[in-house]
């Protein structure tokens, strides 16, 4: 509620008139509760189905910050979801809020990302993203911001957007991608990743630069 | 029936950085192979290789590529091969590079090695790619030469 504001223009009026403001005053205030008292409740209750619902939707390995209900979506502070890829390597994916459509609740987008993906047995991604778009249903993510993976190799990669298949470790992109390792340097317009990383398929005005210090590996 | 001369630009410089062009890379990492196709060009300082198919393979064993590992173990190029160099160039329609034994080869019907106005055509060229050092075999037939008379001591 808030605090008892004293009426407007009530100090010169004579006892009579500032009773009757008074009164018209706590009958507004009336009025209002009326209207805002079940909306409260509504909300509340909203909030608790909300809660339920996400806890049966979603894979138990999820932890919430905090749920709260904005137009139309459930807002997940937070959320940590988890689990394992087909091999068995466990992923994470860490965002600073996730928000779930009510009315589709296996779509939620997931907003300044943190994820590490494995790639392949001995090589983890970790993604940093501003936005993307996971579908629980299918497990993948659209990334729909420009977004970077640094592979645990030493390999980092920057993207404009791309699509991603966490649990098959694919990866595609139609727009610019950069690769860049300690000592040498992809680009090309599109790349596509398949096999859990095990092809990788660069398209498109491909320029690959390696430094001279790898060179001189190349040839001892 | 071969001749063989100094191809000094075709050494490897292994303190310059490779540029590799092309329309399309593949790397798979199960074969241990990189595929660059369609207008393959390689370049690195004065020395450019253009073909249109070019396949890196790397050692097997060790590291996935993924994880950064970049020890090359043979070079297969086809669909045309013009290696350039300084003054030097050849063309061929085929060609390999050994990365142990610095051993470049250019294969085809019609290997042929200019320098500024002379013209070698033979089959196959081996350029040892540590020395420059070059060979070019007639395969059978004979080296055609065709010397330029003003040509000069081709410089050591």
């Amino acid at each position: 509620m808030n605090v008892l504001t004293p009426v407007q223009g009530a100090d010169r009026k004579t006892p009579f008139a500032q009773s009757y403001a008074n009164a018209m005053a706590h009958s507004r205030r009336v009025k209002r509760l009326k209207v805002l008292l079940p909306l409260a409740a509504l909300l509340i209750s909203l909030a608790f189905i909300a809660v339920s619902v996400v806890r049966t939707y979603l894979p138990e390995d999820i932890s919430v910050g905090g749920v709260k209900i904005e137009d139309g979506k459930i807002v997940m502070e937070k959320p940590a979801v988890s689990g394992r890829n087909s091999e068995g390597i466990s992923y994470t994916m860490l965002a600073e809020r996730a928000l779930q459509d009510i009315k589709n609740p296996d779509l939620i987008t997931l907003q300044t990302i943190k994820a590490s993906v494995p790639v392949t047995k001995d090589v983890l991604a970790s993604v940093t993203a501003i936005e993307a778009l996971y579908n629980r249903a299918k497990d993948d993510l659209a990334m729909t911001a420009p977004f970077s993976i640094n592979l645990s190799s030493g390999i980092q990669a920057e993207f404009q957007a791309a699509q991603l298949d966490v649990k098959a470790g694919r990866m595609e992109t139609a727009k610019p991608v950069a690769i860049t390792t300690k000592s040498a340097s992809i680009l090309a317009e599109s790349m596509k990743m398949t096999d859990k990383g095990r092809t990788i398929l660069f398209k498109g005005k491909v320029k690959v630069s390696i430094e001279a210090a790898a060179v001189h590996k190349l040839q001892n | 029936q071969s001749t063989s001369s100094q191809m000094e630009g075709l050494k490897l410089s292994n303190d310059q950085p490779i540029q590799i062009e092309s329309d399309q890379l593949e790397i798979k990492e199960q074969e241990k192979t990189a595929i660059f196709k369609g207008n393959v060009s390689v370049i690195q300082g004065t020395t450019s290789l253009k073909a249109g198919h070019m396949v890196v393979h790397y050692k097997s064993g060790g590291k996935s590529m993924t994880a950064g590992n970049t020890d090359i173990e043979k070079i297969d190029l086809a669909g045309g091969v013009l290696l350039n160099s300084g003054t030097q160039q050849a063309t061929g329609d085929t060609g390999s590079f050994e990365m142990a034994s610095q051993v470049f080869i250019l294969e085809g019907k019609q290997v042929v090695l200019s320098d500024q106005q002379n013209v070698f055509v033979g089959c196959k060229l081996t350029v040892h790619a540590n020395t420059g050092e070059a060979h070019l075999e007639a395969c059978g037939g004979r080296v055609r030469i065709q010397l330029d008379p003003k040509s000069q001591k081709p410089k050591q």
